[in-house]
């Protein structure tokens, strides 16, 4: 862990990051020139016409792709890119890709541009992820576009492979000791030379995968999508000239910086912490490893530290590059969507300050290939996390409602592998977790089923096709009770699938089954659901078959369940054994005892939660169907006294008086807040609800609230012992306001860790 | 042919009016447009429309009927049904385990249907409220595998108490029953069927999915399975009203068709077992006459475009076809059948002006009819593009517009358009200038985007425009993309639709999952799309036509193996042996290579055949427009309608312009632009550099060329 020389920092030791001035050796010229006046008109139709262009890109390569990963869950991007590698536009694909596609150009202009020179109807290929890549099975393809023997822009693609080598099929290296288990990274080549696919790099490329014609069909898709993206540049240069078209492309980037500036002086400055915990780095390992992120706001500056994280371990690394993406995402997503992915203008604003050779910053060297499933997801759930406490401490009411819980922090996949019905070697990777769950808002409950916010347009397979290609039969899909984040607005629940074999072989490669949750719950919320994996052996699913019946739940069938361990990679499944698996819910906002009780009797009778989860979580007692509205109060009141006798507070009893007020009254209140739970009187912070005292603004609250720590089995019904995965002792901490014991906020940390501060503001 | 009887009509009904186009066996085209009648479930307005062009063509109401050969009819009432929420009652039985599947929307309920900058909305932006609530949903256990085989039996006892139950909890109107790969293996739903009847009796409609989407993916076709339950009985009862009328009252012993999606006509059988086959078939009428109009001319390649009060819609004919779209987008569900691709966004008329942060929008917000472009002086203030196409001149000021003839006023329109230019600190002629060329910019982009992303060219197409709105704009956006000419239709086009649809074909389509790797075995392609066209002879000669009538068009559905994405490839004639299948990889690789460019073609690659498509076709007896033989004489001094100051944005300033009445404008005559040609509800703008000629059908052609 160093803060190292910029000029290590070069993408071949160290994770690429550029400065702010690229420096380009050789004798190509960047086109500068602009217009001194563009009619608002001209500026529509060109600005219009670049957002098609790039959506055309997105098509071909939809239309032409045939990675399963990639045509799905949309996991690939398009970008439009100035000559200096800056963003003008990207899609509304895979969101992290923001964090890839400019820093290829930026690299190649300072490491390609003498030899082997960066020429018209060049392309090149990469999926280094010391350079850009999130992980190597994503694989990018920047094509330059000259003008006038100028060096343009740069139009580019980035799209996820099904299988690039390395240990595992489908190159989630689970098992990966280092970088030499783990796909060979391709650092750029020009794959593409004078408008040719060049047969020898071609060649070289394919030898990676054990699924050649696949790299070779993708490999045309997204080089047919940057020749079209090209030649549609060069007709608009040819129809308007050079020089307007740079401006349009100029005046987007500074459009979008103007909104995101605005929107940086209605926040305050202060400083936002998130923290989860990787666990069992590899198959052997029985840790967590700690992964902080750090956001401060300095006038118009947005910084980014990943200061408290451990060092590089195993195959939870997560490359500089996808770290980046992650946090480009997030603003995009929470702050400047209307600019339909200008991200451009975000940069300016964004200073990232990354330690080496830590889990989000790793050195060369590392196993990153299973990044996907592990750690670039947390990488956009922790910057959503951050952004949207932020948020939540503006005093602009419409930035607040921005403010989302997140989810989504683990791929809830599983990749098969075997022979498939045909006879024929197949990789699956069974992507049912892209159908997803919906954040909580401030405003409103999030939703089973709502997709991914890191891929907006991102969809999931029916079970038909699956069930098609590969030798499976699903017993059941659908949602999970009791397994979103609670709270005043609950998070969306997660889905469970369960399939056995059926005409083939066919064995879970890569799987992911942790116990540790990963995504917190936002201003007293509870966490997201964690992905599970587990198999039932020697069940009896055919014999009930036979019988006619037809199990929906592993419940109903007779077996011995198989807790699987984490990163544990290629789990034979055998005839008679049903493999489940879920993906996660996401987190709740606020405290469960905040929720209007109908709402929780409607939870219940649609099925979302049990009967159990209204009284325990949420105090709310139900008789045929409708809320006692005096046992609730009763129930809450004892639950609020608990809280208070069971953590730190030096009282027994509750202000259960003020501890019921409706939190509707107080988001109705015209006061300065910090989310719903915090009012402001100056510099003093205090208990929107009773006026406690809880010390200053630019101090930890939590140092002022009542803390209470209970095990992770504890929180909800789908949490387990985490000691069945590792031996790190884990807890689930609540913060109440010590008088009318509201949970203000929680966290989940190592036994003994230090409080992380969700926000302190500059007084 | 019974020599009594002389004419085809087409009826179409819309939300304002019920238009009818009648054609005699001469040509002679007769037109009907009434009030429609939603108050009688639009059965009246269906009978004026009739006997209001009946009576132009010298026939009494009780003649008409006798005379008619054929009544082919468009409707709306499906689509909006669905899109209203005014739809049946309806519960589904599906596979045990998989209940959630509507829910799930395959995570993608979000951002199904939305704009680019709300689909990045992800906090703002919904899920839609559930087709059918969680209680309208039972699971029933049975399982059919991906090759037909049962897994599990049908569980008869589970059905019939679901079926009892949800009787007793909720007033059906209809059930939708979607198994699990029932498409591979019908046994499972037809036996669902029996047992509905046998508790419910034949009142109650029932869809099954493989007869309704028998294709592979359980969301697309469970969608389709609850919607067509959910319009099912309201078709139901529509149809019993007009057709028993039509038969028994009227002595209408001609066929009655109804207008499919697929831009086929449907019997009347079909489209009460299918009535998903109804919704989305609005456009059709008018792609439907563009296509009409592009064979008389001999066009292969045509952009049908429609500019209408609030929106812009374009479909494609390329190599004489209409391009036909497999998805179709409902309250942000989809589903997958065969539909004529119709793309639309919002610039039309009504479309408003907006100033955000310094830039000038349009649309998506409409003024509508209600309170309409601020220039009619009902109210509305916000300027519209019609606003800004009478301050330029384009439009007619002293003319009058709809049925309430209303005649726009300029300065209400520089009024409102005076707001957003003080906004942008321009005038207002200057503003409404970009208000013209910006919508028309937003037009070109959707062709380019729907052209070009598809891999054609759109210097290889005819642009055809229609719709009060579009003619003003066709020749700029015409002009923008370089397409070889405009076409406005002329005496027809107040009820295009309508004449649209009375010349479509029957045609029907049928698609079976066959998956088969490279080479290719002939004889099994030979024999399963023989069985396709038994069935398809078989579906057409239950509606009453005979063997030597129904002839067939088959496709298979291609790609490289792993590919999503299919193409189309025909397959000629009835034989299929070793020179068909090795033509089909040959024509595969030929339209990929030419969609996606040589770049994207992969030697090495295996090619995959994912579904056989046959769609048996039952043509129709042409009534074809007569054409006028082109006049000599010039243009008459009645056609010359003085002449208005006219801004041409290209010259940034107001020319004296002459104007004509397209009306007067005899076949055969050319006018050179910059000139505006006025007709009824709208006008025909050509700017400098372009040139209008009128040819034998009466329409309005615009090339480039002339001063």
């Amino acid at each position: 862990m160093t803060t190292p020389d910029t000029d290590e920092l070069n993408g071949i030791d160290k994770p690429y990051i550029p400065g702010d001035d690229i420096d380009i050796p050789g004798d190509i010229s960047l086109h500068e020139e602009t217009v001194d006046e563009l009619d608002p008109v001209t500026y529509k139709v060109i600005q219009h016409r670049l957002w098609n262009i790039n959506q055309q890109h997105g098509e071909i390569i939809e239309n032409l792709a045939v990675s399963p990963i990639t045509l799905e869950t949309r996991d690939f991007q398009t970008g439009i890119q100035q000559a200096n590698g800056s963003f003008v536009y990207f899609g509304q694909f895979l969101q992290y890709f923001a964090g890839v596609l400019d820093l290829n150009a930026k690299w190649l202009l300072e490491h390609r541009s003498e030899t082997p020179g960066i020429e018209p109807g060049d392309m090149f290929l990469t999926n280094d992820p010391w350079i850009c890549a999130p992980h190597q099975s994503d694989v990018t393809v920047s094509a330059p576009v000259f003008h006038e023997g100028e060096l343009f822009c740069w139009v580019a693609n980035v799209a996820h492979q099904n299988d690039v080598g390395g240990i595992v099929p489908g190159s989630f290296c689970q098992g990966a000791e280092d970088i030499f288990d783990d796909p060979t990274p391709i650092p750029p080549l020009k794959i593409v030379e004078n408008g040719e696919i060049r047969d020898d790099i071609e060649h070289a490329y394919r030898r990676h995968s054990r699924e050649p014609e696949q790299l070779g069909l993708d490999l045309r898709a997204q080089v047919a999508g940057n020749n079209h993206a090209r030649e549609q540049i060069t007709d608009l240069i040819e129809t308007y000239g050079g020089d307007t078209v740079k401006t349009v492309m100029n005046q987007i980037t500074e459009r979008s910086e103007d909104t995101f500036s605005s929107i940086l002086e209605d926040l305050p400055d202060g400083v936002w912490e998130e923290r989860l915990y990787q666990e069992v780095a590899r198959t052997d390992d029985r840790s967590v490893h700690e992964v902080r992120l750090r956001l401060e706001k300095d006038g118009d500056t947005l910084r980014f530290d990943n200061e408290g994280t451990d060092p590089q371990a195993g195959v939870i690394n997560l490359p500089f590059a996808g770290w980046r993406g992650g946090i480009l995402s997030a603003l995009n997503l929470l702050l400047i969507p209307g600019e339909m992915g200008a991200v451009g203008g975000i940069d300016g604003h964004v200073e990232l300050e990354p330690e080496i050779g830590t889990l989000t910053a790793p050195e060369y060297g590392a196993a990153v290939s299973a990044a996907g499933m592990y750690a670039t997801h947390p990488g956009v759930s922790m910057a959503g996390s951050v952004i949207s406490k932020m948020l939540l401490s503006s005093e602009n009411e419409e930035l607040r409602e921005k403010a989302m819980s997140w989810f989504m922090a683990k791929a809830g996949m599983t990749v098969l592998a075997g022979v498939n019905q045909r006879d024929e070697p197949f990789i699956g990777p069974m992507m049912d977790g892209m159908i997803g769950a919906g954040s909580a808002l401030p405003h409103r409950d999030g939703q089973f089923a709502n997709g991914t916010a890191a891929a907006p347009e991102g969809q999931a397979p029916n079970a038909e096709f699956y069930e098609r290609d590969w030798p499976i039969l699903y017993l059941y899909r659908g949602e999970q009770p009791d397994s979103g984040g609670e709270g005043y607005r609950r998070g969306g629940n997660n889905g469970r699938v369960a399939y056995v074999q059926h005409g083939g072989d066919a064995t879970p490669g890569s799987y992911v089954n942790e116990a540790t949750p990963v995504v917190h719950g936002l201003f007293g919320g509870e966490p997201s659901s964690r992905v599970q994996s587990r198999i039932k052996r020697d069940t009896d699913v055919f014999d009930l078959f036979e019988d006619d019946a037809l199990p929906s739940d592993i419940e109903d069938v007779d077996g011995d369940i198989e807790e699987l361990p984490g990163k544990g990679s290629g789990v034979p499944l055998e005839t008679d054994d049903v493999h489940e698996f879920t993906w996660e819910g996401a987190a709740g906002y606020g405290d469960p005892l905040d929720r209007e009780p109908e709402r929780v009797a409607d939870d219940v009778a649609a099925g979302r939660i049990s009967e159990s989860t209204a009284v325990e979580t949420y105090g709310v007692v139900i008789e045929d169907g409708a809320v006692d509205h005096d046992a609730t109060f009763e129930r809450r009141a004892d639950i609020r006294h608990k809280r208070l006798r069971e953590s730190t507070a030096d009282r027994e009893r509750a202000d259960v008086e003020s501890g019921s007020t409706a939190l509707s009254q107080i988001r109705d209140r015209d006061e300065r807040r910090i989310g719903d739970y915090l009012r402001l009187s100056g510099a003093d912070v205090e208990c929107a609800k009773c006026e406690q005292d809880l010390g200053r603004v630019d101090e930890n609250t939590k140092e002022s609230l009542a803390q209470r720590s209970i095990d992770i089995e504890e929180i909800g019904r789908h949490w387990i012992d985490t000691a069945k995965l590792h031996d790190d002792p884990m807890e689930f901490r609540e913060f109440y306001c010590p008088n009318c014991a509201s949970r203000l906020t929680t966290e989940i940390a190592k036994e003994g860790a230090d409080l992380i501060t969700d926000v302190t503001l500059r007084p | 042919m019974n020599t009594d009887r002389q004419y085809a009509c087409g009826v179409d009904i819309g939300g304002t009016f019920t238009d009818c186009t009648l054609v005699s066996q001469d040509g002679d085209v007769h037109i009907g447009k009434v009030p429609s009648t939603p108050s009688d479930n639009f059965r009246s307005g269906f009978f004026d429309s009739i006997e209001a062009a009946g009576r132009k063509a010298g026939e009494e109401p009780s003649t008409i009927y006798e005379n008619l050969t054929r009544i082919t009819h468009g409707t709306t009432i499906a689509t909006n049904a669905i899109v209203e929420g005014e739809d049946a009652d309806v519960a589904l039985l599906t596979t045990k385990g998989h209940e959630d599947t509507l829910e799930m929307m395959r995570g993608i309920g979000r951002a199904t249907g939305e704009s680019p900058a709300n689909v990045f909305k992800v906090a703002d932006v919904p899920k839609p409220e559930p087709l059918l609530p969680h209680s309208r949903i039972r699971g029933i256990e049975e399982r059919v595998d991906s090759d037909g085989n049962v897994v599990v039996s049908l569980d008869e006892a589970a059905v019939r108490d679901a079926v009892a139950e949800m009787a007793d909890a909720h007033d059906l109107d209809a059930l939708a029953v979607s198994y699990l790969w029932s498409f591979q293996n019908t046994e499972h739903e037809r036996r669902t069927r029996e047992i509905i009847r046998d508790e419910l009796g034949d009142d109650v409609f029932v869809t099954l999915s493989h007869e309704v989407a028998p294709s592979v993916g359980e969301y697309e076709r469970t969608t389709a399975t609850v919607i067509n339950s959910m319009v099912g009985p309201l078709i139901e009862r529509y149809l019993g009203d007009i057709e028993p009328v039509l038969r028994d009252d009227y002595g209408f012993d001609g066929s009655f068709l109804l207008m499919g999606c697929n831009g086929g006509a449907l019997t009347l059988g079909r489209s009460i077992d299918r009535p998903i086959m109804l919704i989305g078939s609005g456009p059709v009428g008018g792609l439907n006459a563009s296509q009409q109009m592009a064979d008389a001319e001999g066009m292969p390649n045509v952009l049908a475009t429609d500019m209408g009060g609030t929106s812009f819609e374009l479909g494609m004919i390329s190599d004489g076809r209409p391009l036909v779209q497999e998805r179709t987008t409902l309250r942000k569900y989809f589903y997958d059948i065969p539909k004529l691709d119709v793309k639309s966004i919002g610039a039309g008329g009504g479309s408003i002006a907006s100033v955000d942060r310094g830039e000038l929008d349009i649309g998506p917000q409409s003024a509508g009819s209600e309170p309409g472009p601020a220039c009619y002086g009902r109210g509305g203030t916000e300027p519209t593009v019609t606003d800004a196409d009478l301050l330029l001149g384009f439009i007619d000021p002293d003319a009058e517009f709809g049925t309430e003839a209303l005649q726009p006023d300029p300065s209400l329109a520089e009024d409102a358009i005076g707001d957003v230019a003080s906004e942008l600190g321009q005038t207002p002629i200057e503003t409404a200038a970009a208000i013209y060329q910006i919508t028309n910019a937003k037009m070109a982009n959707l062709i380019e985007q729907e052209v070009i992303g598809r891999g054609y060219d759109p210097r290889d197409y005819h642009v055809i425009s229609y719709g009060g709105a579009g003619p003003i704009h066709a020749a700029a956006y015409g002009h923008q993309l370089d397409t070889k000419s405009v076409i406005v239709p002329g005496r027809i086009s107040p009820v295009l639709s309508a004449y649209g649809i009375l010349n479509s074909d029957i045609r029907q389509e049928l698609e079976q999952q066959f998956v088969a790797f490279e080479p290719f075995d002939a004889d099994r392609l030979a024999e399963a799309f023989a069985a396709l066209r038994d069935r398809g002879r078989e579906l057409l000669s239950e509606e009453g036509l005979s063997e030597d009538e129904i002839s067939f068009d088959q496709y298979a559905l291609m790609r490289f193996e792993g590919q999503y994405n299919d193409l189309e490839i025909p397959i000629p004639g009835s034989s299929i042996d070793e020179q068909t299948t090795d033509a089909l990889v040959d024509q595969f690789k030929e339209t990929y290579s030419e969609r996606y460019s040589s770049a994207a073609v992969f030697p090495e690659a295996r090619l995959e055949i994912g579904s056989l498509r046959v769609q048996p076709i039952a043509e129709v007896d042409k009534f074809e427009r007569a054409s006028a033989p082109d006049t000599t004489t010039g243009i008459p001094s009645a056609a010359k309608a003085g002449t208005r100051a006219v801004y041409w944005p290209s010259r940034q300033q107001r020319v004296t312009t002459q104007i004509y009445d397209g009306t007067a404008v005899p076949p055969g005559n050319e006018i050179d632009g910059p000139t505006v040609l006025d007709l009824p509800n709208t006008s025909i703008v050509v700017p400098e550099g372009q040139r209008i000629r009128r040819n034998r059908y009466n329409d309005f052609v615009i090339t480039n060329g002339g001063n």
